[in-house]
């Protein structure tokens, strides 16, 4: 199974999350308005992946919707508030997650492992490329607890 | 204009959350692809705050995150 997953910051979002003030952020600054850049999720011949989207919020709720999945149940999750596509993830037999988008006509059907290990190497590297570049979101309650759940796969 | 005449329902994305739509009628922008818009989406959080708003088009058709066609 060739499961490829990756999360490519827009460096051109760099200037603006160095010039918010972040001490007064929100968890939608955090999910929705700033992190932009491209997934890249392939799996077999299936192209899942979107551009333009927020990464880190996309990636919070994908990671909450896996862990729904793996709990037996299913889950859809949007790839950005400006188009209406998403991803679902259903358990099939065994302990395999079919995962289906919207906006393309190819779904597949991955090991719950495969899955779990391609989104926790994501997720790592995506917390530790935001925290190379900014490492005052270390002390952020809010990213921190983004941070906690990109973690727990 | 939006919020009193537009079309309010949970943020699909965010459930917490809510949308408004609101069709113009004539062009108010372009959206993320540069395509001629007529409506808004306006995303707000349940304390009122508004989290983002942004010019759409009705029926699209999206393949690999691109706009290709008007669905029919």
């Amino acid at each position: 199974m060739k499961l490829l997953m990756k999360y490519e910051l827009d460096f051109r979002e760099f200037w603006r999350i160095e010039q918010f003030w972040w001490d007064k952020a929100t968890l939608s600054d955090f999910d929705t308005i700033f992190f932009y850049g491209d997934l890249i999720l392939r799996c077999e011949g299936a192209d899942l992946g979107y551009r333009n989207i927020p990464l880190l919020g996309f990636a919070y709720y994908f990671t909450e919707g896996f862990l729904e999945c793996v709990r037996g149940g299913e889950a859809c999750v949007y790839y950005t508030d400006e188009a209406d596509d998403c991803i679902s993830m259903h358990k099939i037999s065994g302990s395999c997650i079919l995962l289906v988008a919207s906006h393309v006509s190819c779904s597949c059907q991955v090991p719950e492992e495969d899955l779990r290990e391609a989104l926790a190497n994501a997720n790592q590297q995506l917390i530790g490329e935001i925290l190379g570049r900014f490492p005052f979101f270390s002390k952020h309650p809010i990213f921190n607890n983004i941070a906690r759940v990109l973690t727990s796969v | 204009m939006a919020a009193e005449r537009g079309v309010w329902y949970p943020d699909p994305r965010i459930p917490r959350r809510r949308r408004i739509e609101y069709d113009f009628g004539w062009q108010i922008g372009v959206d993320q692809f540069q395509n001629p818009a007529t409506r808004i989406r306006v995303v707000v959080e349940p304390t009122g705050e508004v989290v983002t708003a942004f010019p759409i088009r009705q029926g699209r058709l999206w393949v690999h995150g691109h706009e290709t066609a008007d669905e029919i």
